[in-house]
């Protein structure tokens, strides 16, 4: 299957006082329609990678294609515009604009797109129903619970029909319970084709992945495809 | 282009929201604008008031009075017991001196004073000082008449006795703006009224307070002769002065300015004492003027120093809201805002309190000036240049204040934005 990431040799180091390399040499291919599970212990390197990968953040050595391209090494505006139109980004603490409704929150990539008002408008609604918020496209967050606000995030990276849904820890704030239905629906994304990398630090999340690799002092330390580790954590 | 457009509805629903906020922020620009406005206003209808009063003394004029000298030595008094006799100032041989020697000499009105008791019914015995004057006296000195007419030539010819009062007077001797042909005593004789004029410009040398009236020259020297007598204190005092004030009408400014040192050393080459005192309207309109100019200056500077502040007042709004929005700008950059359009949303918020408040401010200036007018005793003027100027300052401010705050925005990086708490 053709990649739709690629990192080759990349690291990341931070220069504070000393330097900290977040992530050594690591070498990772995504084939499309992966469910990718990132594990590691606290300061291993998730976020950091997660970042990269996000295109919020360049390498410090490396190269990285995602969909083919190279954007180890591109501007602040062409990194905009790659987040823009290939990714989308569900976060732990949800991140939705308070003051903005629903439907407003959802179409916020493709308002920075330039897509036309009223196709954002048709586009968002179609994806609040998607995600079960039908009922509440007027809504502003502050009036839905975590869940619901979790969905509306799902339903805002879905709007610009990204190639990878980034996600780092996206069950964090949730009840097991909601954890579990958000789950659902990244179960059924993945099912029609999305690809999805997931940042988590609960085995019984990582379960749904396809594939999990665990990160050990910015290094890949394993990396296990399917079942093994599903039917580990379910005894 | 659309996207531009889609942005600055963002920044106005951003605005919309934060209403209270918003709408306080927006009261600095607003008192800065309408303070600018309305000290323009009243600036400029200052400005224009005295320049008025000025240029009734006529730009074209030359202006002389007669003055007592400082000694009182007389300078060709002889007196007799208790009796002493002034006689000083400008004389008809002056006055023809002048005609024939001053190029540029287009007219003269001479005044001749006395002082005498008036008597109405309404207002009874008051000293008033009587003006014997030349008719071309009010066309030369372009004194606006209020109601019926000035002193014509026929009366001149005539000696009729008429006279021709202030608006000052109508109001406190006759309670009324029209007393046109209601009786007037001087010492007294009775003298119609025939006119009325608005008012005495104040460089004249006369106030409305000596009561000036008006009448025709011959008739001043038929009924009150050309020596002037006054008992003070027992004793008998009478000043001769043969022309109390010398109007002369230049034909253009530029002759006012060559004419008058002729006119000065004449009078110095026929007077040794200090008996005169000369005025020239065009230097003083022409000083007025630059006088002005330095208080439009200042008055202009004190008025933008409120718009400085209002900026300020905006500029650290948007810098706390900035930090206070820091989460959501990182949100925006992960979705694929770039630093162009961060900037262009918290500019244009800026820009939008600004624009509005000076809008407001504008249009709260055009109205409330005309209300300070009895407040400032001036009547405030309202042009279209002192409405746009400060509203083109206040979206200048909304640029400069928002600017930074906006750059700052978009100089986050998004990953610690994304973490701020
Ligand atoms: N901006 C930064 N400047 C300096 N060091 C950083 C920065 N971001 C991350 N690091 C360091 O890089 C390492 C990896 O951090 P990262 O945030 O990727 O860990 P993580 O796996 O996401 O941990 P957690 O599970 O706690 O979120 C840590 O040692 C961290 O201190
Ligand atoms: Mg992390």
């Amino acid at each position: 299957m053709k990649p739709v990431i690629h990192l080759e040799s990349v690291t990341k180091t931070y220069h504070v006082g000393v330097g900290v390399t977040a992530l050594d040499n690591v070498d990772l291919v995504v084939p499309e329609g992966q469910y990718l599970a990132i594990m590691g212990s606290s300061g291993s390197g998730k976020s950091t990678m997660l970042n990269l990968l996000g295109c919020l953040d360049r390498p410090s050595l490396g190269k990285y294609y995602l969909g083919g391209d190279d954007v180890s090494t591109l501007t602040d505006n062409q990194l905009s515009e790659i987040r823009n139109t290939r990714l989308g980004f569900v976060f732990q603490s949800f991140n939705l604009i308070p003051w903005m409704t629903v439907t407003q929150n959802i179409e916020m990539p493709l308002f920075y797109k330039g897509v036309h008002r009223r196709q954002r408008r048709m586009k968002s609604a179609e994806l609040g129903e998607m995600v079960g918020l039908g009922d509440r496209l007027e809504h502003r967050p502050p009036q839905l619970s975590g869940g619901q606000m979790q969905r509306v995030a799902i339903a805002r990276a879905l709007s610009n029909d990204p190639m990878v849904l980034l996600a780092d820890e996206p069950t964090g704030n949730l009840d097991t319970q909601t954890g579990e239905e958000i789950m659902g629906v990244f179960a059924d994304l993945n099912q029609r084709g999305r690809t999805i990398l997931m940042v988590t630090h609960e085995p019984p999340i990582a379960a749904h992945a396809d594939r999990v690799i665990s990160l050990r002092d910015g290094r890949v330390e394993s990396d296990v495809s399917d079942y093994y580790l599903r039917d580990e954590s379910h005894g | 282009m659309g996207k531009l457009f889609d942005i600055i509805l963002l920044a106005l629903h951003s605005l919309s929201v934060h209403l209270v906020r918003s709408a306080l922020t927006m009261l600095g620009i607003v008192f800065g604008v309408c303070s600018v406005t309305a000290m323009l206003a009243i600036q400029t209808g200052a400005s224009k008031e005295s320049q008025e009063k000025l240029s009734v003394l006529g730009s074209n004029n030359v202006i002389m009075n007669s003055i007592e000298p400082a000694q009182e030595t007389t300078r060709d008094g002889g007196g007799h017991h208790g009796m002493s006799m002034k006689k000083f100032g400008i004389t008809y041989k002056d006055l023809k001196c002048i005609v024939e020697n001053v190029p540029g000499v287009l007219d003269y009105a001479t005044v001749h004073n006395v002082k005498v008791r008036y008597y109405c019914p309404e207002d009874r015995n008051r000293l008033s000082l009587v003006m014997g004057v030349t008719p071309n006296y009010a066309d030369i000195l372009n004194l606006r008449i209020s109601s019926g007419r000035f002193i014509s030539a026929v009366d001149m010819l005539h000696m009729k006795p008429y006279c021709v009062i202030t608006q000052t007077l109508a109001r406190t001797a006759f309670k009324c703006l029209n007393p046109v042909g209601r009786t007037l005593k001087l010492k007294g004789q009775p003298f119609e009224i025939i006119g009325v004029i608005d008012y005495i410009p104040s460089k004249l040398g006369i106030s409305e307070e000596d009561i000036p009236v008006f009448i025709p020259k011959t008739t001043k020297e038929g009924k009150f002769g050309q020596v002037n007598v006054n008992w003070y204190d027992g004793k008998m005092t009478s000043e001769d002065v043969q022309v109390d004030q010398l109007i002369l009408k230049m034909k253009d400014e530029s002759t006012v300015l060559t004419g008058a040192p002729v006119v000065r050393s004449i009078m110095e080459k026929n007077h040794d004492k200090l008996e005169y005192a000369i005025m020239i309207p065009l230097k003083l309109i022409q000083a007025k003027a630059a006088q002005q100019r330095i208080w439009d200056m200042i008055f202009f500077a004190i008025a933008s120093i409120s718009l400085i502040v209002g900026g300020i007042g905006i500029m650290n709004i948007m810098l706390a809201s900035v930090t206070e929005r820091t989460r959501e700008i990182g949100v925006r950059r992960a979705l694929g805002a770039k630093k162009r359009d961060i900037i262009i949303q918290f500019l244009f918020e800026a820009m939008t309190m600004t624009t509005l408040g000076g809008l407001i401010g504008v249009i709260i200036g055009y109205f409330v000036p005309p209300l300070l007018k009895d407040v400032v005793n001036v009547t405030p003027i309202v042009s279209v240049p002192m409405l746009i100027g400060p509203f083109l300052m206040a979206v200048a401010v909304g640029v400069i204040s928002g600017l930074y705050p906006a750059r700052r925005a978009a100089a986050l990086d998004p990953i610690e934005a994304l973490r701020h708490e």
